[in-house]
């Protein structure tokens, strides 16, 4: 019955929306009265940041006045620290008066970020952000010195989404390093970027980024709505908003798009989409998400542009490659032989014979050692990567062949299927049909090309009742949109693509109205004749 | 209501392919529908009962959830 | 249960649903064998008389926009009598899905999997359908457009294969009307007339239901040109393949003429594709007359029709294999009593009584709002 019951209220919490800063505080048994006798504060944050090593309070003079700084040490920098507050307020005479903290600051630190902690509340979070916090004695409101973070992981080429023409730097962990990222390829004052807090341990800055003259009214309503609604302990990574933002949980296709790359986010930003960073994740994400996007990768705007549609076109039959190759082997090996050419036939065959499984089995052993060989890449430590796909090679490839219990043309079938599996350019989209590929597999045993026909499509239907955000996942396709088809299956000129896609509803439709098409000069360079 | 309409429409249609049978072959109504109702031991035709019967609880818990929430929607 | 959204469809839906419903198994089972080689002319003559058709349901339509057929029933007969004939139009769409269905299980059985249950594949067919049909009508228009181009090409690649193969031969064509007219009439009323034109009675449930309705008997129109002309299309390839005799006596004549193929000595048996083509096409049409059915629960019980998918799926698996012992029997009755009491009273002779009945009523309430 409790369990009921607790069901219940957390379902009312959440119809409440998410609960405020204050909220969470009072929940912690946090006070929010702020004394103007700075020995008051000092006791209470001493109590609450017990037993905390890295938490100084220490006495300074400024002015005259008694004054604590207060700091966490190990999120602040020293440096910093000490060159522009404590050196400053020591060495500055004594004997100037101020009436409040802005004129205090006026005087004392004037180019450093700032804010008035009013109560105790912003006192704790001030001092939970890095910020060195001084309580002066006599007023009512603390001031918080936003000075540098410690060190961070400095940019680099991100891991996941490598390209060869284009930029290289790639988001990192912090947040405001990742939308100075953004901001330093937009200089648009039109790009807002609004901060959330969430997380009932973890308070977490997430930050909402868009065009505000691009982005549609309706779409950034929603997506506000659905970030205010999380109600979570902690959030460690962007993958944990997904989860929470998404329109339908049960899915094997991502309906967020995530990214590494600040110049693929400047693209979906441009296309009137909604970019979510959240702090400590180098993962970007951006809704609403189509399919297609997942086909598309950044670089495809680098190259030029016939090549780029033809590897879009590369990109889109290994998906099928990658989802139904393995099944169409099992379905033609086993039940439609006359399918297959005879020539072919008779040599896939004579290769089977010393095969003591059947086609299935066959298949589903190679498959499933080859995601052993998969996840144990991953997570295995770097230094023994060299053993271990040393042998996977052998044991998968060779040995299996030469002890008779794989046919090589099988062999064949999963490396290829394997390769393919990686062309597309986000990886939580090719991890998709990694399990897919395991359903298509057992309907082919089971019911041979029908069954391949079954599967391909329910999973049609399936992707066709998917929406993200409201938006049909296979918008520019189905439903058919004759207008968006330019960056779909190919991709034309970019001067060529002047129409935002219309399926986002952008405020501002058109990207750029002049004809701009390049064309040699009209007098010859010169003057020769 | 759901499921009274499946039994209902089940027994019409029976009846609709038992009439053209009737119409076409020259066999005893009742033959036709021993044919048509009952199934043949030895072939898979238990799929489809099996079928039947799932169509047909289903239909008992769609009713049962639709009176449940139209109750609780009353009451509030 | 599920929020229940406005379903609309888009116009270059309906076209592409007007499209595969109307091909979806008429191009495999064969249609107007009575008119001999001049099998296509009869199709073309009953594809006019289909548009003809189609006009008059959609004229019952617009005399009450956003209505369906079985809302008309009801506007026209009041609740009762309304009632009763939207329950023997949803006796008559049931059964005529079973049948559609049953086509495809025995392609299946009799080309592809012999040993294979028939009761299987019905009711592996039926789960799609009632999965595209409970996530509803959108979902439906959505899934026919992502495959409409592989239906449509493969259809014509089929042709153009056969003839690069070279087993086309066209003098299987002539004599045009060497027997004169008769036999075209013959094969046109009732049979191609009724099947596939009539059949489109079954739009009368979703073309309210297009987010442009003024423009959707142009569409409609549209759609059942391009159809007859795919069907035509389809004649001429199946009677210069195999020949009027073959044609009449093979079962999916279709299939016959695209095992024809033999390109490059690796591209044979093609079987798969137009396997495809069929399934997708009896998925689509077994569909619209099984949405055509729910709505008309929907409208008698008064509850969202989602609640009858899965209920009412069964029903059709089942009668699917029971509306015969074998597939001589179901074309027996495909021939000669479906047409007769089936097709011509609720496809012809049932609107056209509704019909002066409904012109009457709403002409009668335009002036009385005058």
């Amino acid at each position: 019955m409790s369990i009921f019951s607790s069901l219940f209220t957390r379902k009312k919490n959440k119809n409440k929306g998410k609960p405020t800063e204050e909220e969470l505080f009072k929940q912690q048994d946090i006070p929010k009265q702020y004394y103007s006798q700075v020995e008051k504060n000092k006791k209470l944050l001493e109590e609450l940041f017990k037993g905390t090593f890295d938490f100084k309070c220490e006495p300074i003079k400024i002015g005259g006045h008694k004054a604590y700084l207060t700091y966490l040490s190990t999120m602040t920098d020293k440096n910093e620290l000490s060159n522009r507050v404590i050196q400053v307020a020591t060495n500055h005479p004594t004997g100037i008066s101020f009436n409040n903290m802005i004129e205090m600051r006026e005087l004392y630190f004037p180019s450093v970020d700032f804010k008035v902690a009013e109560n105790f509340h912003r006192v704790v979070w001030a001092v939970l952000n890095g910020e060195a916090l001084i309580m002066v004695d006599g007023f009512n409101e603390a001031l918080s010195l936003g000075i540098g973070l410690p060190e961070q992981r400095a940019i680099s080429e991100p891991s996941t989404q490598t390209i060869i023409r284009g930029p290289k730097d790639g988001f990192v962990e912090g947040l405001p390093v990742n939308i100075l990222l953004v901001r330093k390829r937009l200089k648009n004052p039109r790009l807002k970027f609004e901060i959330y807090q969430m997380g009932r341990d973890s308070k977490t800055n997430v930050a909402l980024g868009y065009i505000n003259d691009i982005a549609n009214e309706d779409l950034l309503k929603e997506v506000r709505e659905r970030l205010n609604k999380i109600d979570v302990g902690a959030l460690l990574d962007s993958g944990n908003v997904e989860e929470f933002i998404v329109d339908k949980t049960i899915t094997p296709f991502p309906l967020v798009y995530n990214t590494e790359r600040p110049d693929s986010i400047c693209g979906h930003l441009l296309e009137g989409k909604m970019a979510i960073f959240v702090d400590g994740s180098p993962f970007v994400l951006t809704v609403p998400t189509l399919f297609v996007d997942f086909f598309q990768a950044s670089e495809d705007y680098y190259q030029p542009f016939i090549m780029s549609s033809f590897v879009r076109l590369v990109r889109y039959s290994s998906f099928m490659i990658a989802l139904l190759f393995p099944s169409l082997y099992v379905a033609i090996s086993t039940f439609h032989h006359e399918l297959m050419p005879t020539q072919l036939l008779i040599s896939v065959q004579a290769q089977r014979e010393g095969v003591p499984f059947p086609a299935v089995i066959e298949i589903i052993i190679m498959e499933l050692s080859f995601e052993v060989l998969r996840e144990a890449g991953v997570r295995m430590p770097r230094v023994v990567g060299q053993t271990v796909s040393i042998v996977g090679a052998l044991v998968i490839g060779q040995a299996a062949v030469e002890a008779g219990l794989v046919s090589n043309v099988l062999v064949i079938v999963v490396a290829f299927t394997a390769i393919a599996s990686f062309v597309s350019p986000i990886y939580s989209f090719s991890i998709a049909t990694r399990l897919l590929r395991f359903v298509v597999i057992f309907s082919a045993a089971f019911m041979g090309l029908y069954g391949v026909l079954l599967f391909l499509i329910i999973m049609v239907i399936h992707l066709v009742s998917l929406r993200s955000f409201g938006i049909p996942y296979l918008a520019p396709v189905a439903p058919f949109q004759p207008r968006n088809q330019d960056d779909v299956f190919v991709r034309v000129p970019i001067w060529l693509n002047k129409n935002r896609p219309s399926y986002l509803y952008p405020k501002s439709p058109v990207r750029s109205e002049e004809n701009n098409q390049p064309s040699p000069p009209d007098q010859p360079v010169g003057g020769q004749k | 209501m759901v499921t009274f309409l499946f039994t209902f429409i089940l027994m019409a249609s029976i009846g609709v392919i038992t009439m053209f049978d009737l119409y076409l072959y020259e066999e005893t109504l009742l033959s036709i529908l021993d044919a048509n109702i009952f199934f043949e031991k030895g072939t898979s035709q238990w799929m489809l009962y099996v079928n039947l019967l799932f169509g047909f609880f289903y239909g008992m818990v769609v009713d049962y959830r639709f009176r449940k929430s139209k109750k609780s929607s009353k009451s509030s | 249960m599920k929020n229940i959204l406005v379903e609309k469809l888009s116009l270059w839906q309906l076209f592409i649903l007007i499209f595969i419903f109307e091909i979806g198994n008429a191009a495999v089972v064969s249609t107007g064998n009575d008119a001999n080689q001049d099998a296509w002319i009869a199709i073309g003559l009953a594809m006019v008389f289909g548009m003809g058709l189609a006009l008059m349901y959609y004229f019952m339509l617009s005399r009450l926009p956003g209505k369906n057929l079985f809302e008309i029933f009801q506007f026209c007969f009041g609740k009762w009598m309304g009632g009763l004939l939207t329950l023997l139009y949803i006796l008559y769409f049931l059964y005529i899905a079973s049948r559609v269905l049953r086509d495809f299980c025995e392609l299946i059985v009799s080309f592809i999997f012999e040993e294979t249950p028939i009761e299987f594949i019905a009711i592996t067919m039926v789960i799609v359908i009632v999965y595209m049909l409970y996530l509803g009508l959108e979902v439906m228009g959505r899934t026919s457009e992502v495959f409409m181009p592989y239906f449509f090409s493969f259809i014509i690649i089929i042709g153009i294969a056969v003839f690069i193969s070279g087993e086309m031969e066209f003098e299987n064509l002539f004599p045009i009307l060497g027997d004169g007219f008769k036999p075209v009439l013959k094969a046109v009323f009732p049979q191609l007339l009724t099947f596939p034109f009539g059949e489109l009675i079954a739009f009368t449930m979703i073309i309210p239901y297009t987010s442009k309705f003024k423009k959707a008997k142009k569409i409609t129109l549209l759609a059942v040109m391009a159809s007859g002309i795919m069907l035509i299309y389809n004649a001429v390839l199946q009677i210069t393949t195999l020949g009027v005799d073959m044609r009449a006596r093979s079962n999916f004549p279709l299939l016959s003429s695209a095992r024809e193929i033999s390109l490059l000595e690796f591209i044979e048996r093609v079987d798969l594709v137009v396997v495809f083509i069929v399934m997708f096409g009896i998925i689509i049409k077994v569909s619209v007359f099984f949405y055509g059915a729910l709505k008309g629960l929907e409208l008698i019980s008064n509850r969202p029709y989602r609640m009858y998918v899965v209920p009412i799926g069964a029903i059709i698996a089942f009668i699917s294999v029971k509306i015969s012992d074998n597939f001589a029997e179901h074309i027996e009755e495909g021939l000669i009593v479906v047409p007769l009491f089936m097709h011509v009273p609720f496809q012809l002779l049932l609107p056209l009584m509704i019909l002066p009945v409904l012109l009457w009523k709403t002409r009668k309430s335009k002036e009385g709002r005058k």
